[in-house]
């Protein structure tokens, strides 16, 4: 579900495409901050977000974004070029990891399978650093900033921004099946990664179940 | 027995009351990050850039609008010369083209018309009509040109003078006729012609 009325956005993009300064004002002001934190839950850069957003806008007072309605939602289309942007930023950190080279989450797919798609755990991790001021939210954060990176975009979308599989698929250029399956084996490894921080009475399961489906958007 | 790799990639599914925790968590998580924003400065920035670029489209249109202004002052009058050579030659070889339009080549169509069809085409349509088969030149247009009464001369030719013409015969019916119009001059000699369908 998008989060701003995409008619509305679309009648802003023509005026400022016409050079009116207050619609470009009004889309920046109904955008700018569910990029930014897709960007910064995604990179885990305060920086590096802000960088996102603004190139972001640039691309679309220049007229350099070749967005088309008939694809989709403004919203969504956004989505997938911060996706881009952080992507490429990530490439360099990336082409030095050895897709075979053995990682010390050994329990768990890290970096010692071929495929990087089955990577769980992010084998190039950002060095750490607080973002959020509230200790449990920081925690949640650290340990979805461990999923792999393709995994932390269908999480993020999902449980932040509230889109849909669709959306998510849309914005990811991967089928519904993907994100439903993505989304399902993130939320497991999310559990795995924090059950140190769960209540005593969520004891590990013992026993080897096929992963629950979510209650899914449409 | 399962290689390393498929272990590693097994991820025990979690309880339902785990997946209740994750959801509380996620919760916290967007409650939290609800209120970050990009910095109020890149708002600022991104306006001042909205301002420059559109300066910069502005002044590049008013430029090219310049730009059109200049050539169309400098250069109507080459274009007003051009247009009137134009004219002057298409008036000079217009009826070479179509000779007999106006004059000859209705009252020839009408005798292959019936009445009412004939009544209920105008002048322009007669025109179209013929306009539709161009002539082929038997002489240099430039004699054609100056020949000062040509007339237009409707007769039956032989099918087979199409192959003369480079047109594809077929042997059956090259002895048929078929309809022509010629254009001759005052002293007889054929100057073009064309076959009607």
């Amino acid at each position: 579900m998008p989060l701003t009325d995409p008619t509305e956005d679309l009648a802003l993009l023509t005026e400022m495409r016409r050079g009116n300064g207050a619609a470009f004002a009004t889309l920046f002001r109904r955008h700018q901050a569910p990029l930014y934190r897709f960007a910064l839950l995604r990179c885990g850069s305060p920086d590096t977000a802000a960088d996102i957003v603004q190139e972001i806008f640039m691309g679309l007072l220049a007229n350099s974004l070749k967005f088309d309605p008939a694809r989709g939602v403004l919203q969504g289309f956004l989505f997938g070029v911060a996706r881009n942007l952080v992507l490429k930023r990530e490439e360099a950190r990336y082409r030095f990891v050895s897709p075979r080279k053995p990682h010390a989450e050994s329990s768990i797919a890290t970096g010692d399978t071929a495929d990087p798609d089955d990577w769980l755990i992010d084998p190039a991790p950002q060095p750490p650093q607080r973002l959020l001021d509230q200790e449990q939210a920081e925690t949640v954060r650290r340990a979805l900033q461990r999923l792999a990176p393709h995994y932390r975009d269908v999480v993020i979308l999902y449980e932040m921004h509230d889109l849909t599989y669709v959306e998510i698929a849309q914005i990811c250029d991967i089928d519904i099946g993907t994100v439903r399956s993505r989304l399902s084996r993130a939320r497991a490894k999310l559990v795995e990664l924090l059950l140190p921080d769960f209540p005593e009475a969520a004891t590990p399961a013992t026993h080897q179940t096929p992963m629950i489906q979510q209650e899914a958007r449409p | 027995m399962s290689t390393p790799s498929h272990s590693a990639n097994v991820t025990r599914a979690p309880t339902a009351e785990q997946e209740r925790l994750l959801d509380e968590r996620l919760d916290g998580l967007r409650a939290a990050s609800e209120s970050l924003a990009a910095p109020a400065h890149l708002e600022e920035q991104l306006l001042a850039a909205f301002r420059a670029h559109q300066a910069t489209h502005d002044a590049t249109q008013r430029a090219s609008k310049r730009r059109g202004e200049i050539i169309a002052q400098w250069f109507a009058p080459g274009i007003a010369l051009a247009a009137s050579v134009g004219m002057s030659a298409w008036m000079v070889l217009a009826p070479m083209a179509r000779p007999m339009l106006d004059r000859d080549a209705p009252a020839a169509a009408s005798t292959r018309m019936s009445a009412e069809m004939n009544a209920q085409m105008s002048a322009p349509m007669f025109a179209q009509a013929f306009a539709d088969t161009p002539f082929i030149a038997l002489q240099s247009l430039e004699q054609i040109a100056l020949e000062p009464q040509p007339r237009l001369l409707e007769a039956d030719v032989p099918r087979a003078w199409l192959a003369a013409y480079g047109v594809p015969v077929n042997p059956e019916m090259a002895g048929d006729s078929m309809r022509a119009e010629m254009l001759v001059s005052t002293n007889g000699q054929p100057l073009a012609m064309r076959f009607l369908p």
